[in-house]
C-alpha cells in the first residue's frame, strides 16, 4: 500500500510539474508587443498604424467639422440630414455629442501607436532612430489637435499602461505644448530633409512647420520666426504652385513643391476605405445622383463667399454654383466647397484620390508675415518682410499687393488684413479656429459677420470633453462652461 | 483502461479524442444579386478542430460493516486546437466554380489558429452510514492556460449530505411511505469560458482601413495594439446552496421533489470601459456579483390504476429570481445592468396610448398633437428624454414549467403535454410595423383600428403621425405569459393474440400534433423565444407504425 502510494504521488509529481508548461497559454497567429516588433517589418506596420489615424482624426469629413463651424469661414447648410453639424456651428452641442467622442477616441489610438513606436521598438531594430523620429513627429501632431479641441487633455507617452493608474487627470495647457514641443523638437533633429523612404512620410521641414504653427498658436512670436524661416531657407525649399488648383491635384501628390506634409490618400475602388472622404460633406445636395454626389453639410458663409476682392483667381477654384443634376438640367445653387474635388478615380462616394495638406508653404509664408507683425511695435524694421511675405501669397491669387500705408501700416490694421488672406487662401483648411481663437477674434468675427449664429464665449473656445471620456475615467473635470 | 491495483484500490485510466474537419462551399453565380454586380463570388472555408483528453482516477472502495466508503483521487488534462482557413475569391469561373479558385482574383484570405488547454486534479470521497446518512466531499483544483500565470488555478470545494428519512427506525412501520429524502449541498464552482488570450496584450495586424496608411501612393498596411494585458484575470466563481426533498408515497403514486437553491456569482468576467485616453476601450477583468435565487417543483401522481384505465400526471414548475448585487467602481448602474435588478431588466419610456382630440393642449407641449404616440413624462418636466425611462419589466420569464396528462384505456393511449412559462416580456416591432406611414404596409389590424376623430383608438395613431418614438417605449414588448398545447398524442397497442399471429414482439400504431394550440396575449411569431423575427414554432402532424420483432 505504501509502495502504491508512493508511485502515485510521484506520478502526481511528475505531472504537476510539467503542468507548468502544460497550462502556458501558447500563441500561433495572435501577435502580442513581445513578437510583433522584432523587425523592421514590424516596426514599419506599427509606424503605418500609427500614420493611419491621421486620416480620421484629421480629415475625415466629420473631423473636418470640427475644425471650421462655428466660425466666420463656414456654416451647417444642410439642416434636414446635417443636424450635427447645426450643433456645432450654433454652439447648441452638449458632451454626448458623438463627433467628440469619435474624434477624441482617433487623436488617442494615434498617441497610443506613437507610444508603441517610442516605447516598445527594440533597441535593435534597423533603422529605430527614424521610427521613433517619425513617431514623436505624429505625437506632437495629435497632441496639437487634442490640446486646440479639448484643451489640456491627460497626457499618455508610454505605451505601458499601469493597471492602478490607468486614470490620469488633465494636464495643463502648457504642460501639453511642452510635451509637443519637446517632440517636436527631437523628430526635427533626426528627421532628414528629403525623404529616404516612400513619398508621404514626416521629414524635417514638416517638422519646422509644425513648430513655427505650435509657436504661434501660442503666441511665441520669436520662436515661430525661427522655425518658418528655417523652413523657408534660401527660397528654394518650397515654392507656390502658379495655379492654386495644383495645390489639390492629385496629379502633384507629394511631390514637395508647395505642400509640406500631406494626409495620404489613395482610391480603393470603396467607400470609406484608404480613399478621401473630404468632398462628401461639401459638394452640393443638387447633384446627387451625379458624378458630384455629396450632402452639403457645410459650406462657406455669406461672409466669405462675399469678401474676395474681385480678381481673386481662387474664388472660382474653391467654390461651384453651378451643374448639371441627375436630370440633365442645369442648375445654380449656394457656393459649395470645390477645392478638393477630383474624379479621376474610384468609387463614387468617399474614396477620392487627392490627399489633405495638412501644411503648406503659403500657410508658413503667412505664419511668419504673423509672427514678424506680432513681433513689432508700430514701426519696425522687418517691416518690408511681412508684406514680402503677404504679397508672395497675393500674387498668386492675382492680386495688388498690400502697402505699407492707411490702416495696413498700423500693426492691429496688417493683422486684420492678414487674417483675411488667411480666409482666402487657407478656407476649409482646418485653420480658421485656431487663427481666430489665438487672436481673440472669434467673439468679434461672428457677431459682425454671422448674424444668423450665437456668438460664442470664451468657454466654447474649446469644445467639452465628450461624455464617454468622463463616464470612464473619474479623474477627468469637464472645462468650466459646460 | 481499469486494473485492480490491489484489493479495494483500482487504477482507471479513460483516454479520448475529438478530430472535426468542417468545410464550407458558397458559390454565388454574378446572375444572382449579390453584393457586388456582376460578380462571382467563391467563398470557401476550411476548419479543423482537434481535442484530446485524458482522465487518470484512483479508486479505494471500503465496505465494512455500517460503513461504505467511496474515495476517488485523479487528475485529468485536455487540449483544444482549431484551425481554420477562410478565402473569398471574385469571378472565378461559372464552369470550375470553387474547385478551381485560381480562375480569380482573390478577394482575402485568412488564417487563425488557437489551442487552449486545460488541467485538473481532483479528491472525492463518498461516504455511507446505515445507508442513511450519505456525505459526499470533493476537492478539485482546476488550471486554465487562458488566464496568466499566478491566475491559471481555481480551487473549487464543494460537499454535499444527505439523509434517507424513511430509513430511520421511526418510520419504517409507516406503509404508505415510500422514499423520503432530504438533500443539502453547497460548494464553487468556476467558469473560464471567456476565449483564449484573453490575458495577453495583443496587436491587431489584420488589413483594415483603421490601421493602414499609403506611402509612395501604395497601401501601406498597418497595425495596433489591440487588447491591454490582463495579468489578473482568473475564474469567475459561484457559491451554490441546494436544499431539496424527494418524496414517493402510496406505492409511489404521489412522488416528486423540491429544490431550493441560492447561487451568487462572484469575480463575474465581464468587460470594463477603460479611460478613452488609453487607447483602448475595454477590458475583460473579474467585477462585480449577480444572485440567482429560486425553487423548482416536481409532481408525478397515478391517478387511476386499474388493470385497464390508467392515468398519470406529471407537473413541473420553476422559479428563478435573478439580481445583479455589484458592478464596478462602486457604481450603480452600467448602462444598462443596475444594481439591485436583473441582468435581463427592460429599461425604457413608458407608452401612454394616444392623444385625444380632448387632450390636444396638453399634447402640444411635446410637439404631438391628437392620434399621435402618447409616452409618459416620467419626471413631469414637459420635455420626452431618457430621464424618463423606468423600468418596466424583464426579458426572461419569472417562472416556466409543464403539465402532462397520460391515459391509458385498454389498447389505447393518449398524452397531451402542456407547457407554460410567464413574467416576462417579449420584443415585438412587428405588431406595429411602420404603421404610422401612409405608404407603408401596414397591419390589417392597424387599418381596421387607427385613430381618426371619429374613432379614437388607444393603440394605433392617426395616419401619417411622424411621432414614431414608439419603438424607445415599452409599446414594443407585450406581455410573454403563454400555455402551449405542446404535443397531443394518441396510440394503440394491439393485444398480444394479434402479435403471436404476426410473429412480432409488440406493435403500435399512432398519431399525434406538435404545438396543436397556445393561448397567449403575445402577437408575434413565436412566444417561446426571445428573438423578435424567428423562425416561427412548426405544427408538425405526425403518425406512425411501430412494430418490435
Amino acid at each position: 500500500m505504501k509502495k502504491i502510494l508512493f508511485i502515485s504521488m510521484s506520478i502526481l509529481a511528475l505531472t504537476l510539474s510539467g503542468c507548468a508548461d502544460f497550462l502556458e497559454e501558447e500563441t500561433f497567429s495572435q501577435l502580442t508587443p513581445e513578437n510583433a516588433y522584432l523587425t523592421k517589418e514590424g516596426a514599419d506596420k506599427a509606424m503605418n498604424g500609427a500614420y493611419a489615424m491621421l486620416q480620421d482624426g484629421f480629415d475625415y469629413k466629420f473631423s473636418i467639422g470640427l475644425g471650421i463651424l462655428g466660425t466666420d469661414e463656414a456654416t451647417s447648410y444642410n439642416d434636414t440630414y446635417g443636424d450635427h453639424e447645426v450643433l456645432l456651428d450654433s454652439y447648441t452641442y452638449s458632451s454626448e455629442y458623438d463627433i467628440f467622442e469619435a474624434v477624441y477616441l482617433d487623436l488617442f489610438e494615434g498617441v497610443k501607436r506613437c507610444n508603441v513606436i517610442i516605447d516598445l521598438l527594440p533597441v535593435d531594430v534597423e533603422d529605430r532612430e527614424l521610427f521613433v523620429a517619425q513617431a514623436k513627429f505624429l505625437r506632437g501632431v495629435y497632441y496639437f489637435e487634442l490640446v486646440n479641441l479639448f484643451g489640456g487633455v491627460p497626457l499618455w507617452l508610454l505605451a505601458s499602461a499601469d493597471k492602478d493608474n490607468l486614470k490620469k487627470p488633465r494636464a495643463t495647457v502648457d504642460e501639453i505644448y511642452l510635451q509637443i514641443e519637446k517632440d517636436l523638437l527631437e523628430s526635427e533633429k533626426v528627421l532628414p530633409a528629403v525623404n529616404v523612404w516612400e513619398e508621404g512620410r514626416a521629414t524635417k521641414f514638416a517638422a519646422q512647420a509644425m513648430l513655427a504653427r505650435m509657436y504661434l498658436q501660442q503666441l511665441n512670436y520669436e520662436q515661430a520666426l525661427k522655425y518658418c524661416n528655417l523652413v523657408i531657407g534660401d527660397g528654394n525649399n518650397f515654392h507656390l504652385y502658379d495655379d492654386y488648383a495644383d495645390i489639390y491635384d492629385p496629379a502633384n501628390k507629394n511631390a514637395g513643391y508647395e505642400n509640406i506634409f500631406e494626409i495620404q490618400h489613395r482610391a480603393s475602388l470603396k467607400s470609406e476605405d484608404e480613399g478621401s472622404t473630404s468632398t462628401d460633406f461639401f459638394l452640393p445636395i443638387e447633384l446627387q445622383g451625379t458624378i458630384y454626389t455629396g450632402w452639403a453639410m457645410y459650406g462657406p458663409t455669406d461672409y466669405l463667399y462675399n469678401s474676395y476682392e474681385p480678381n481673386d483667381k481662387r474664388k472660382s477654384i474653391t467654390y461651384i454654383t453651378t451643374g448639371v443634376n441627375a436630370a440633365g438640367q442645369t442648375v445654380t445653387f449656394k457656393p459649395h466647397c470645390f477645392k478638393y474635388y477630383n474624379r479621376t478615380a474610384g468609387f463614387p462616394v468617399n474614396d477620392g484620390e487627392q490627399n489633405f495638406p495638412l501644411i503648406r508653404y503659403a500657410d508658413v509664408l503667412l505664419m511668419k508675415a504673423e509672427a514678424i507683425n506680432g513681433l513689432q511695435t508700430e514701426t519696425g524694421q522687418q517691416t518690408v518682410e511681412k508684406f514680402r511675405c503677404l504679397n508672395d501669397v497675393r500674387k498668386r491669387a492675382g492680386l495688388e499687393p498690400i502697402e505699407n500705408i492707411g490702416t495696413n501700416s498700423t500693426k492691429q490694421g496688417f493683422l486684420e488684413t492678414l487674417l483675411e488672406e488667411r480666409l482666402h487662401e487657407l478656407c476649409f483648411e482646418k485653420s480658421r479656429r485656431k487663427d481666430l481663437i489665438r487672436n481673440n477674434k472669434l467673439q468679434t468675427y461672428v457677431l459682425v459677420r454671422k448674424p444668423n449664429r450665437p456668438v460664442p464665449d470664451k468657454a466654447k473656445e474649446y469644445y467639452p470633453l465628450p461624455l464617454a471620456a468622463l463616464d470612464a475615467n473619474s479623474l477627468l473635470e469637464q472645462l468650466a462652461g459646460y | 483502461m481499469e486494473a485492480e491495483l490491489i484489493k479495494n484500490l483500482k487504477l482507471r485510466t479513460e483516454n479520448g479524442g475529438e478530430f472535426i474537419n468542417n468545410q464550407s462551399n458558397v458559390f454565388q453565380d454574378s446572375r444572382m444579386t449579390g453584393i457586388y454586380k456582376n460578380t462571382n463570388i467563391s467563398d470557401r472555408e476550411n476548419g479543423e478542430q482537434f481535442y484530446m483528453q485524458t482522465e487518470n482516477t484512483l479508486t479505494y472502495n471500503l465496505n465494512k460493516g455500517i460503513h461504505r466508503l467511496t474515495a476517488v483521487g485523479g487528475f485529468s488534462a485536455s487540449v483544444f486546437n482549431w484551425t481554420k482557413v477562410t478565402t473569398q475569391v471574385l469571378n472565378a469561373s461559372n464552369i470550375t466554380q470553387n474547385d478551381n479558385l485560381g480562375t480569380g482574383t482573390p478577394k482575402f484570405v485568412n488564417s487563425d489558429r488557437v489551442k487552449s488547454t486545460l488541467a485538473s486534479f481532483f479528491v472525492r470521497a463518498n461516504y455511507s452510514l446505515l445507508d442513511k446518512y450519505l456525505l459526499t466531499v470533493t476537492l478539485r483544483a482546476d488550471g486554465s492556460s487562458r488566464f496568466a500565470k499566478g491566475n491559471k488555478w481555481g480551487y473549487f470545494p464543494s460537499g454535499g449530505f444527505a439523509w434517507r428519512i424513511n430509513q430511520e427506525d421511526f418510520l419504517k412501520d409507516v406503509d404508505f411511505l415510500d422514499n423520503l429524502k432530504l438533500r443539502t449541498s453547497y460548494g464553487i464552482v468556476g467558469n473560464q469560458e471567456i476565449g483564449s488570450y484573453q490575458s495577453m496584450a495583443q496587436v491587431d495586424a489584420a488589413s483594415s482601413r483603421y490601421t493602414d496608411y499609403v506611402f509612395g501612393g501604395d497601401l501601406a498596411t498597418g497595425s495596433r495594439t489591440s487588447i491591454l494585458a490582463q495579468p489578473d484575470l482568473t475564474w469567475e466563481k459561484s457559491r451554490q446552496f441546494d436544499l431539496g426533498l424527494d418524496f414517493a408515497f402510496f406505492n409511489n403514486r404521489l412522488s416528486g421533489s423540491i429544490d431550493t437553491y441560492d447561487k451568487y456569482t462572484y469575480d463575474l468576467l465581464y468587460n470594463v470601459p477603460l479611460p478613452l485616453e488609453s487607447g483602448y476601450r475595454t477590458a475583460l477583468v473579474n467585477v462585480g456579483a449577480m444572485r440567482n435565487k429560486g425553487f423548482e417543483f416536481t409532481l408525478n401522481t397515478v391517478n387511476f390504476n386499474t388493470k385497464n384505465f390508467v392515468w398519470q400526471t406529471s407537473f413541473t414548475y420553476s422559479f428563478n429570481d435573478n439580481e445583479i448585487e455589484k458592478l464596478y467602481n462602486g457604481l450603480n448602474r452600467v448602462g444598462d445592468y443596475f444594481v439591485g435588478k436583473s441582468i435581463n431588466v427592460i429599461y425604457t419610456k413608458r407608452f401612454g396610448g394616444i392623444w385625444q382630440s380632448d387632450e390636444a393642449e396638453v399634447a402640444k407641449v411635446y410637439n404631438a398633437e391628437p392620434g399621435d404616440y402618447k409616452i409618459i413624462d416620467a419626471n413631469r418636466n414637459n420635455i420626452i428624454d431618457d430621464d424618463d425611462r423606468d423600468f418596466v419589466g424583464q426579458t426572461v420569464p419569472q417562472y416556466f414549467g409543464s403539465f402532462s396528462n397520460t391515459f391509458k384505456l385498454y389498447g389505447f393511449d393518449f398524452t397531451v403535454f402542456l407547457t407554460f412559462a410567464g413574467g416576462h416580456k417579449i420584443y415585438n416591432p412587428f405588431a406595429y410595423l411602420d404603421s404610422y406611414s401612409p405608404s407603408a404596409n401596414m397591419s390589417l389590424d392597424y387599418y381596421n383600428n387607427y385613430w381618426t376623430v371619429d374613432r379614437p383608438s388607444n393603440k394605433y395613431p392617426r395616419l401619417g403621425s411622424t411621432n414614431s418614438q414608439l419603438y424607445e417605449t415599452d409599446g414594443v414588448y407585450q406581455k410573454g405569459d403563454y400555455i402551449r398545447v405542446k404535443n397531443v398524442e394518441l396510440g394503440y397497442t394491439f393485444p398480444h393474440s394479434i402479435n403471436k399471429k404476426l410473429f412480432v414482439n409488440n406493435i403500435r400504431i399512432y398519431a399525434s400534433v406538435q404545438n396543436l394550440l397556445t393561448f397567449t396575449d403575445y402577437t408575434g411569431f413565436d412566444v417561446e423565444t426571445n428573438n423578435a423575427n424567428p423562425y416561427p414554432a412548426c405544427r408538425v402532424f405526425m403518425g406512425g407504425l411501430s412494430i418490435n420483432f
